[in-house]
């Protein structure tokens, strides 16, 4: 640089080098951009293909009374007042939050787990093992094993349940209990996943802390509560948001341990309504706007999340 | 970052009464017992490892029961005198005088 800087100075640079220069530039960049634009364009126009067309299109079909086939009919903000007038879909979207009460059962089992398992206990690596099987093991083999070990007869719960005496009712026929049965078996397949997290975010969590605490005096549960739960707290902020977009999203273990909705209704998940009546009564449109009300839902539960984590943010520098 | 802060208020106060108004930074109470509070209590790792374990049984026990299943006869899926496992339900006397002879079968001949 010292060497060429001089040089520079002493040569003119007049302005026919610089229209040179610039057509130069000029000439090159165009050739990057094409470049650039053809290696954007397979997932820009995947995007807009596969995610901005059906989207845009399913709100267009939110205003017309159509059958997923047929012509489609402008019915304007009907299917939107007939949402808020039916039953079946506050029953739903009713069940659907009801199903959320799984979440913080789940972390907090989970964030105990983890605590737990961080420690140097024998077999730890067996308990890890176990705990994480139910989250390798498919979705649907899960719910039809669960459906079987529900049954009011023959099911392994009520057989456990029986061991101490106990009558078990006939869990997915009974409305009261149909609904707290789908929880357990979401928390227990569930509670590996949120665990590994937990596991590494409390194992990331220095040492040198709790020492420092320790040193002035601080006992388990002030260690706990002022050190390890601050320092998990973003892995619990991403359980939170990830467990209730999903849980707004239920629909596989209903459909196959309850198909018809379960007795009196007590476990169809929203989901499952908006599939129901898109697939079984082809009500395309209506489902359409339902599915709408459902991801506005989630989109401002989400919003407020954030808004929510950025106000108590902290950073440990 | 709040921790280390509100820890750290307190500790001197409780260092000065101890040492009598000395400026030197003196030990903080519990000084002694920090070692032990770092380090895991063996108990509370025996208790915790019992609660795992009851917690592995829950998790493992619908899996491990789909895999019994999978063992029996339909007739024995729908066996009343239920039991986990296929060869213990068969031999014993309620199995004999049940309505269920293929399971009793089945696993006679294991």
């Amino acid at each position: 640089m010292a060497t060429t800087a001089p040089e520079q100075a002493t040569s003119r640079w007049t302005k026919e080098d610089a229209r040179a220069a610039r057509k130069r530039n000029a000439k090159l960049h165009r050739k990057e951009y094409v470049w650039a634009a053809a290696f954007l364009a397979p997932p820009v126009i995947g995007w807009i293909a596969f995610l901005l067309f059906p989207m845009a299109f399913s709100v267009y079909a939110s205003f017309t009374n159509w059958n997923g086939l047929g012509a489609m009919q402008w019915i304007g903000l009907q299917n939107y007042v007939n949402l808020f007038q039916d039953p079946y879909f506050w029953k739903a979207l009713w069940n659907t939050l009801f199903y959320m009460i799984g979440i913080p059962i789940g972390l907090a089992l989970s964030l105990g787990l983890a605590l737990a398992l961080s420690r140097k206990i024998r077999g730890r690596t067996f308990f890890r093992t176990v705990y994480y099987i139910p989250v390798i093991s498919s979705l649907a083999a899960i719910a039809i094993l669960w459906q079987w070990a529900y049954n009011g007869d023959f099911g392994l719960v009520n057989q456990v349940l029986a061991l101490f005496g106990i009558q078990g009712p006939n869990w997915l026929m009974d409305p009261v209990t149909a609904k707290p049965a789908l929880v357990i078996m979401m928390v227990w397949k569930g509670l590996g996943y949120s665990m590994i997290l937990y596991l590494a975010a409390v194992q990331a969590v220095p040492r040198s802390l709790y020492e420092a605490a320790a040193l002035d005096g601080a006992n388990a549960w002030k260690r706990f509560t002022k050190i390890t739960w601050p320092m998990v707290r973003p892995v619990t902020f991403f359980l939170v948001v990830t467990n209730i977009i999903g849980g707004s999203m239920i629909f596989t273990e209903i459909n196959i341990m309850t198909p018809t909705g379960g007795p009196q209704w007590s476990t169809a998940s929203l989901v499952w309504y908006v599939w129901n009546k898109a697939f079984r009564n082809l009500q395309m449109g209506y489902a359409t706007a339902m599915a709408l009300v459902l991801g506005i839902l989630v989109l401002i539960v989400t919003i407020i999340q954030f808004r929510l984590n950025r106000a108590n943010n902290f950073s440990i520098d | 970052m709040s921790v280390t802060s509100s820890t750290a208020k307190t500790a001197p106060a409780a260092m000065v009464k101890a040492t009598g108004g000395d400026p030197r930074p003196a030990i903080a109470p519990g000084f002694f017992k920090a070692k032990g509070a770092t380090r895991e209590n063996p108990l509370v790792n025996a208790f915790l490892t019992a609660i795992l374990a009851v917690g592995a049984v829950i998790m493992a026990a619908p899996l491990l029961w789909m895999v019994s299943t999978s063992l029996k006869t339909k007739e024995g899926v729908y066996a009343l005198p239920r039991s986990g496992f296929p060869i213990r339900s068969c031999g014993t006397r309620t199995c004999a005088s049940s309505t269920t002879p293929t399971c009793c079968r089945a696993s006679g001949t294991r």
